[in-house]
């Protein structure tokens, strides 16, 4: 019995200790995020650089929230994120889901030949392609306007690769009854497989969400009007000018920050399962 | 995975139809298929031709043949930055492949509000490395965080600039893309961790294994797929780096930070010197390309 209560003692310190471990390593991760909180809602009298970190503000104030707000153009560039994410994330789903369905699920000739090309573009990362791309788009006169953003990024080898292989796990069974019952291709396409692939879709509305929230490098230079910019470009663009100022930067990042976090944490279910089925494929 | 075909079925029962080419998928393909010529091949095709050219946007290209490649090669700062994105490979590289396992095992313990610190640890990978910088910039400040904390342990005497410091700089910058994307790698080790047979551990466990050499000898060698694609992930993110490094340093100071890509930007979109900065970029897709298909071929032939 004493043997019994004895090994009970010791998981529990190990316990203890694990715990700790987990929880120091978890600081190291978040601590930058609550230093940008507590520094967002300190009063102009509170320094704040000193240590140990005097990470309650007293009292907290509300003042640099108020100018980031207002003297900052944060609002233009929250609302731009916005409009861009409600146009660039559904048609980025509606053209990956039409590009991946015949890919999967039609036999025609050059089927594994346009496949190849387009997953082949993944072969053309971002930073190799951004000057020659440049030069396309300001060809196309897309420079300086929301177009020259959205456009080039409606479709992306690996998302088609993603989602075809959604379309291939349905089964042959199901379709052919559809097809008994009359189904035609398009309605058979957008009421039965679509529907179908819905975990996909939302892995990938959830990575299409993140990338437009967080683009930055096209932006800035597809862009010249700070009006148009969106609020990661803004938020460095800010920090150029503003930088000084530590308290309405940090609660400019604030704003900038918490949508995106609130929405990993509603979302993460199919985040998990999203990057794990990522990594299978 | 393999390349699976499911043979469709026919849409209409009919004999006659059978031999007619569909259209129907071509319809379904044409507008990607738009998309990915005009803003993936064209521009890669066009970068062959603008690579050979002087071009500064305003007048037509101008034919120079090697000029640019040559010029390259006695460009200092080229040469600089080649070598930083080098040294960012070697810090980031291997901190991404050791530390993001330790964690993956550590959050793959079955423990009371383990999601939480998964959900934690992989928080810096959703958010903008635009905002991070900023708030790494002022932990890195002389009367920052970082410094208070070094000194209140005795590490050092005196605050230092980490950013404004030549020897420091770039260590600093890549400190940031490490912690940033180690949830990403801990994520895909979590994969690899959860696919290994659980019948294997306990066979070792059974014979006497102590968890070091569990480690040792049963997850490293059924990891090994799963470390090689994180090498090279980890290495076209060294080689890519960009970001980080233009809100925190612009490049400086004294170019200690300046990588490849943030090179390639200042000479294109800064100086408008399109046709170098083309040139450096063949170089950096090449880099980039090999990169890739080495990843690709590895993830496809390992069962990660």
């Amino acid at each position: 019995m004493s043997v019994k209560r004895r090994r009970g003692w010791l998981r529990a310190v190990k316990m203890t200790l694990m715990y700790l471990l987990l929880t120091v390593i978890a600081v190291i991760f978040i601590g930058p995020f609550l230093w940008l909180l507590s520094t967002a809602f300190k009063s102009n009298g509170q320094d704040v650089f000193t240590f140990p970190p005097d990470l309650i503000p007293k009292p907290p104030v509300w003042d640099q929230f108020v100018e980031a707000l207002t003297v900052i153009p944060f609002p233009r560039y929250l609302l731009n994120t916005f409009i861009l994410i409600v146009i660039m994330v559904p048609a980025h789903l509606f053209l990956t889901s039409l590009t991946a369905y015949p890919l999967a699920r039609m036999t025609f000739p050059g089927r594994n030949l346009i496949f190849y090309a387009i997953i082949g573009t993944m072969f053309f990362p971002e930073e190799g392609k951004l000057v020659p791309l440049f030069i396309i788009v300001q060809k196309l006169g897309l420079i300086d306007s929301w177009w020259g953003l959205i456009i080039p990024g409606l479709v992306g080898g690996f998302s088609v690769f993603l989602m075809r292989q959604a379309y291939l796990t349905i089964p042959k069974e199901l379709e052919e009854a559809a097809i008994l019952d009359g189904c035609g291709p398009l309605r058979l396409w957008w009421s039965i497989m679509l529907p179908l692939t819905k975990p996909t879709l939302a892995a990938l509305s959830v990575f299409s969400f993140i990338s437009v929230w967080n683009s930055f490098i096209w932006p800035l230079i597809v862009l010249k009007n700070d009006h148009l910019y969106p609020l990661a470009l803004g938020l460095a663009y800010l920090s150029g000018t503003f930088g000084d100022d530590v308290r309405a930067m940090a609660a400019g990042t604030v704003i900038s920050l918490v949508p995106i976090i609130v929405f990993y944490l509603l979302m993460q279910r199919y985040f998990v399962s999203g990057m794990q089925g990522a990594i299978k494929q | 995975m393999a390349v699976e075909t499911v043979p469709p079925p026919e849409y209409s029962g009919s004999k006659k139809k059978r031999k007619k080419i569909p259209l129907l998928p071509y319809l379904f393909l044409l507008p990607a298929l738009a998309l990915f010529f005009t803003f993936d091949y064209l521009p890669i095709f066009s970068a062959f031709y603008y690579s050979f050219t002087e071009f500064h946007v305003i007048s037509p290209a101008e034919w120079v043949g090697l000029e640019n490649y040559r010029t390259l090669l006695h460009d200092p700062r080229f040469w600089t930055a080649a070598k930083n994105s080098m040294t960012y490979f070697l810090i980031i590289v291997p901190m991404l492949i050791t530390l993001p396992l330790f964690l993956a095992i550590l959050v793959n313990q079955k423990l009371r509000g383990i999601q939480l610190f998964r959900v934690i640890y992989y928080l810096p990978v959703i958010t903008s490395m635009v905002a991070v910088a900023i708030v790494w910039k002022y932990l890195y400040h002389p009367a920052g965080l970082l410094n208070a904390i070094l000194q209140e342990l005795g590490l050092q005497k005196e605050a230092v600039n980490w950013l404004l410091n030549p020897r420091t700089s770039l260590p600093a910058v890549a400190l940031l893309e490490g912690w940033k994307s180690m949830g990403f790698y801990m994520v895909i080790y979590l994969a690899g961790l959860q696919s290994i047979a659980q019948e294997l551990v306990e066979a070792a466990r059974i014979d006497g294994a102590n968890r070091l050499r569990v480690l040792w000898h049963v997850y490293l060698p059924q990891l090994r797929p799963t470390i090689a694609v994180t090498l090279v992930l980890a290495t076209l993110g060294s080689v890519q780096m960009f970001t980080s490094i233009y809100i925190m340093t612009g490049g400086g100071p004294l170019d200690s930070t300046l990588s490849l890509p943030l090179y390639i930007y200042q000479k294109a979109f800064v100086e408008l010197d399109m046709g170098y900065a083309t040139a450096m970029g063949m170089v950096l897709w090449l880099i980039l390309m090999i990169l890739t298909f080495i990843n690709f071929k590895l993830s496809r032939g390992g069962q990660v």
